[in-house]
C-alpha cells in the first residue's frame, strides 16, 4: 500500500513538474513572440522557410483534398436534399461543411501531419546533436530563433491554407454542379453569396489562427522534450501529432459550440 | 582584416604570468584557488542525469588568462563540467560564475553579452545541419554585430575560412563535410567573435595532422593574446603543448587542480593512476608529461 502511494506521489510530482514546464514554455514563447517585432534577419529567414515548407509545399495536397471534398458534398446535396424538398439548403450545407467546419479542421490535420511531425523531429534531432546548445553557446535564444518563427509561420500558413482550401473546395463543388446540373458560374456565385455570412469567414479565420498556433506550440514543445537519445525523437513526434489531433478536435468542438451560443 | 574585426584583441585581458615553476608542491588543490581573478568559478556544483550523478559538489576556479586541460577517465564528468562552466546546462545545485557574472542571477541581456565573449567547441562539432557552412559562420556575427553590413560579415567569414584553408567548404551543408572538417568549422564558429573565454571539448579529435597543427597554432596565438582556454582532452600532448594547468577528474569529482608540473607530481595515487592511464591510452606519444611523471617516480623511489 505504501509502495503504491509512493508511486502515485512520485507520478503526481512528475506530472506537476511537467505541467509547470509546459506553462513556463508557453509563457516564454509568448514573451519572445512579443519581442519578434524587433527580430533580426536570421530569425526572419527561419520564418520565411517555415511559411515555404508549411504553406507553399502543402498547396498540392490541400487542392486535391478540398476539390474532392467540395465535389462529394455537392453530389450528396444535389442527390439527397431535393428528395426532401430542401434543394435550396445545398449551398448552406456547402458553406457549413467547407467554410465553417471541415475547411479549418482538415487543413489543420494536414498541417499537423506534415509540419507538426517535421517540427518535432527537427527540433528533437537538434537537441540530440547539441545544436540547441550551440545556439545557447552563441548567445541565441532557441525559443526566439527556432520556436517563435515556427509558431508565426505555421499560424500564417494555416490561415492562408484555409482560404485556399475554401477556394478549391467551392471550385470543386462548382465543377460538379456545372457538369451534372448545368449550373453556371453567375448562378452558383449568387446562390453561394446569399447564404455566406461574414461570421462564417471570421469564425473560420479564428479557428485557423488558433489551430495553427496550437500545432506549432505542441510540436515545438515535444521536439524540445527530447533529452539525449535519438530513440526519443520518433516517440516525441508521435506524441506531438496525437496530442495535436486530440486538441484540434476538442478545440474545434468548443469553438463551434461558442459560435452557436 | 584586423580593422574589420568585431572586437579587437587589445580588449582581451593580458595573460597572467605562469607561476607553476615556483609554487610549492602542496599548491595542488581540489579546485578552489585561494586568490586571483577567476574566469570561471564553480561552487558545490552537482548535476544528475536520470539518476546518474555526473558531477558531485564540484568547486573549481579557472584563473583568467590560464589554459586549463581537464583530464580523466571516460564518463568521469569532464564534458558535464565543461557544459556547466559554460552555462549550457543549469546544475541541480551550486553556483556558476563566468567572467565575473553569476549565471543564475544575471539578466538575459547580460548573458547575451557574456556569450559574445565566450566560445564553445562541441565534441562532435554540433554544426547547424539545416544551414550551409557559410551561414553557420555568419550567424554569430549577424547576432552580435548587426551593425556590420552583410558584405563586411561575409568578408570576415571568408578571411577566416581562407586562413584555415576551408573556403571551398563554405557553400556546403555540414553533412557533406568530413568529421574533421566539421570540427574545424566548429572551432572557427566558436572563435568568430574573438572570445575572451574559449571552451573546447576534445578539440583535436577527428582532425588530421595538418588540421591539428593549424588549430594548435591558432590556439597558441589566442592564448598569447590573453584568451582563457578550458579544454577537455584525452590527448596528453595537447595538454602539455598548450595548457599550463591541469584538472584531474574521477567519478564526478575534481581530484586535483593546478599547474601541470605540480599536478603531475601529486602524491594522490588515484591522480597518478589516471594520468598514467590517459598517457598510455593516448595515440600520440607525449614526451613532456611522461618525462615529468618518470622524473617524479624516480625521485620518489627509495634510495
Amino acid at each position: 500500500m505504501t509502495a503504491l502511494l509512493n508511486r502515485l506521489g512520485a507520478r503526481s510530482r512528475a506530472e506537476f513538474a511537467s505541467a509547470l514546464y509546459a506553462v513556463g514554455f508557453f509563457i516564454e514563447v509568448c514573451r519572445q513572440l512579443a519581442l519578434f517585432a524587433f527580430a533580426r534577419k536570421p530569425a526572419l529567414r527561419v520564418l520565411t522557410m517555415q511559411i515555404l515548407f508549411t504553406g507553399v509545399e502543402a498547396l498540392g495536397v490541400i487542392a486535391v483534398l478540398s476539390m474532392s471534398l467540395g465535389a462529394v458534398v455537392i453530389v450528396q446535396g444535389l442527390s439527397l436534399l431535393p428528395q426532401f424538398g430542401q434543394a435550396s439548403l445545398t449551398y448552406t450545407i456547402l458553406i457549413v461543411v467547407i467554410t465553417r467546419e471541415l475547411g479549418p479542421i482538415l487543413t489543420a490535420f494536414i498541417v499537423a501531419a506534415r509540419s507538426g511531425t517535421a517540427i518535432a523531429t527537427e527540433l528533437g534531432t537538434m537537441v540530440v546533436n547539441r545544436e540547441i546548445e550551440a545556439f545557447i553557446a552563441t548567445g541565441i535564444n532557441p525559443i526566439s530563433f527556432l520556436v517563435v518563427p515556427r509558431v508565426i509561420g505555421v499560424t500564417v500558413s494555416v490561415v492562408l491554407l484555409n482560404i485556399y482550401f475554401n477556394v478549391f473546395g467551392l471550385a470543386g463543388s462548382f465543377l460538379v454542379s456545372r457538369l451534372t446540373g448545368g449550373v453556371n458560374l453567375a448562378e452558383y456565385t449568387r446562390e453561394l453569396s446569399a447564404v455566406l455570412q461574414l461570421g462564417d469567414l471570421v469564425g473560420a479565420a479564428i479557428k485557423s489562427l488558433i489551430f495553427g498556433a496550437l500545432i506549432a506550440l505542441i510540436s515545438s514543445y515535444h521536439g524540445l522534450l527530447v533529452e539525449q537519445s535519438s530513440t526519443e525523437i520518433p516517440q516525441q513526434a508521435i506524441r506531438a501529432v496525437s496530442r495535436c489531433f486530440v486538441l484540434l478536435i476538442v478545440v474545434n468542438a468548443a469553438l463551434t459550440a461558442l459560435y452557436y451560443l | 582584416m584586423s580593422e574589420n574585426r568585431p572586437r579587437e584583441q587589445q580588449t582581451q585581458q593580458p595573460r597572467q604570468p605562469q607561476q607553476h615553476s615556483d609554487r610549492p608542491r602542496d599548491a595542488v588543490t581540489h579546485g578552489v584557488e585561494a586568490d586571483g581573478a577567476a574566469a570561471v568559478r564553480l561552487r558545490e556544483v552537482s548535476l544528475e542525469y536520470g539518476g546518474f550523478r555526473a558531477l558531485n559538489a564540484v568547486s573549481l576556479d579557472i584563473p583568467l588568462g590560464a589554459t586549463t586541460a581537464i583530464m580523466g577517465p571516460s564518463g568521469c564528468g569532464k564534458t558535464s563540467l565543461l557544459r556547466c562552466a559554460a552555462g549550457l546546462v543549469t546544475p541541480d545545485t551550486g553556483t556558476v560564475g563566468v567572467l565575473g557574472a553569476q549565471l543564475e542571477r544575471a539578466p538575459e541581456r547580460e548573458i547575451t553579452r557574456l556569450r559574445s565573449e565566450m566560445g564553445f567547441v562541441f565534441q562532435h562539432g554540433a554544426l547547424w545541419q539545416n544551414m550551409t557552412i557559410l551561414r553557420n559562420l555568419l550567424l554569430p556575427l549577424e547576432t552580435h554585430h548587426p551593425e556590420l553590413s552583410s558584405s563586411a560579415q561575409q568578408r570576415l567569414v571568408e578571411a577566416e575560412a581562407h586562413r584555415f584553408g576551408v573556403t571551398s567548404l563554405l557553400p556546403l551543408r555540414p553533412a557533406q563535410v568530413s568529421g574533421g572538417g566539421q570540427k574545424l568549422i566548429a572551432y572557427l564558429r566558436a572563435t568568430m567573435l574573438q572570445p575572451r573565454l574559449l571552451f573546447l571539448d576534445e578539440p583535436t579529435s577527428f582532425l588530421d595532422g595538418r588540421a591539428t597543427e593549424l588549430l594548435k597554432n591558432d590556439l597558441k596565438r589566442r592564448i598569447a593574446a590573453g584568451c582563457t582556454v578550458v579544454m577537455v582532452t584525452h590527448e596528453s600532448n595537447a595538454a602539455a603543448l598548450i595548457a599550463d594547468r591541469l584538472v584531474v577528474m574521477d567519478n564526478g569529482s575534481v581530484l586535483a587542480s593546478g599547474p601541470i608540473s605540480e599536478v603531475t607530481r601529486s602524491s594522490n595515487v588515484r591522480v597518478r593512476e589516471i594520468l598514467e592511464k590517459v598517457l598510455s591510452e593516448t595515440a600520440v606519444y607525449d614526451q613532456d608529461i611522461l618525462t615529468l611523471l618518470d622524473a617524479d617516480e624516480l625521485a620518489s623511489e627509495p634510495e
